[in-house]
């Protein structure tokens, strides 16, 4: 039991990022992904919450990656999701040209 | 002493069934209260998994992986995706690619199907736990929370646990040459963390807690739907509670 008890953590956990990013957490709080944690969509962050080095933390974008979670699929619950077909959405943008990860519904200009 | 011949055996003769009677209570608790939790200040376990909620992204297993440094090849998962699409004509087609990790491309015309959903898959922690039961050597055992864990010293890699899963949740590790599954990342929840695929969940389909704490958001969520568990036939004593779960789901 000690044994599966000794591996190190990779995944940080959520409140390890509000530490530093309470800016992140009030933005993300007032649009739809407040309910999405950080290292979802960031990688796990163990190394760089020690480290503070922004290489070693996932800064993802390309439209590939939204569409991982967002493209179109039949076994995707309409009201768990907002999906979106790639082949159509805006055709050669990258989703956060538009959109603020942290807050998809305030449109940049 | 003036005891007579009689008297001493009536006595000796209900000490004994005493006491093959209490041995033989005692066995049979075994099975009967096995899943009742041994330490009651500790926390007791279970899982659920909203069927609605799951969006088949696969962050899930992909965090898994990362956690948990299972091997990248793509048929060593600990926890892993699958997609039913249930057709107009009856049939089921079941496609998990990778596990899910990298998503899912519609397989079937839209035209063709009836209804179609994901459903993530991972160690049942049972407490009746098929896999405890016939492991020779005694490797893998359940921990006093509930958690179904492997001792990797102690195991033999002699796949009797592999084979008596009947949900498909072990494998045998290509390296270390020993059985691995998922510990519901046992090493986060004595942190206080979260498992890594719940943490890495974006529309909490996946929830845990402690089924002992009748105030638990696990025990709320529990009383207010409707539940099942996988083959329940089996009598694994599943604490891995599936909601909106279809009869097309093996």
């Amino acid at each position: 039991m000690i044994d599966n008890a000794k591996p190190e953590i990779h995944y940080a956990g959520q409140q390890a990022c509000f530490k530093c990013h309470q800016d992140i957490e009030d933005k993300k709080s007032q649009d739809v992904h407040s309910d999405i944690r950080c290292e979802t969509c960031h990688g796990p962050g163990q190394k760089h919450v020690i480290s503070s080095k922004a290489g070693e933390i996932l800064k993802p974008s390309g439209r590939e990656f939204c569409g991982s979670c967002h493209l179109i699929n039949p076994g995707k619950q309409k009201s768990t999701i907002n999906q979106i077909d790639l082949n159509t959405h805006n055709v050669g943008k990258n989703c956060i040209d538009c959109h603020n990860p942290h807050q998809p519904w305030e449109m940049k200009k | 002493m003036n005891t007579s011949r009689r008297k001493f055996l009536k006595t000796a003769g209900t000490l004994a069934g005493a006491t093959l009677g209490y041995a033989w209570l005692k066995s049979s608790q075994v099975f009967l209260f096995a899943a009742e939790p041994k330490d009651e200040k500790l926390p007791w376990y279970g899982i659920v998994i909203d069927i609605q909620k799951c969006i088949g992204c696969g962050n899930c297993a992909k965090a898994c992986k990362k956690e948990n440094d299972v091997p990248v090849e793509p048929f060593y998962f600990r926890t892993w995706v699958e997609q039913y699409t249930v057709k107009n004509d009856g049939s089921v087609s079941i496609v998990s690619p990778n596990g899910g990790i990298d998503g899912f491309k519609q397989t079937v015309p839209s035209e063709e199907i009836f209804k179609s959903f994901f459903v993530p898959k991972m160690c049942n922690h049972c407490s009746k736990s098929p896999c405890t039961q016939v492991c020779p050597v005694g490797a893998t055992f359940e921990s006093p929370e509930g958690v179904v864990l492997i001792d990797e010293k102690y195991c033999i890699g002699c796949r009797y646990c592999v084979q008596a899963c009947p949900y498909g949740c072990r494998f045998i590790h290509p390296v270390k040459k020993v059985a691995n599954k998922c510990t519901l990342c046992y090493h986060r929840l004595k942190l206080g963390l979260a498992p890594a695929c719940m943490e890495t969940c974006p529309t909490g389909a996946r929830m845990y807690g402690n089924l002992r704490d009748k105030s638990s958001e696990l025990v709320k969520f529990l009383k207010e739907h409707t539940t099942q568990v996988l083959r329940s036939h089996l009598n694994t004593g599943s604490k891995l509670y599936y909601n909106g779960l279809s009869g097309e789901v093996r």
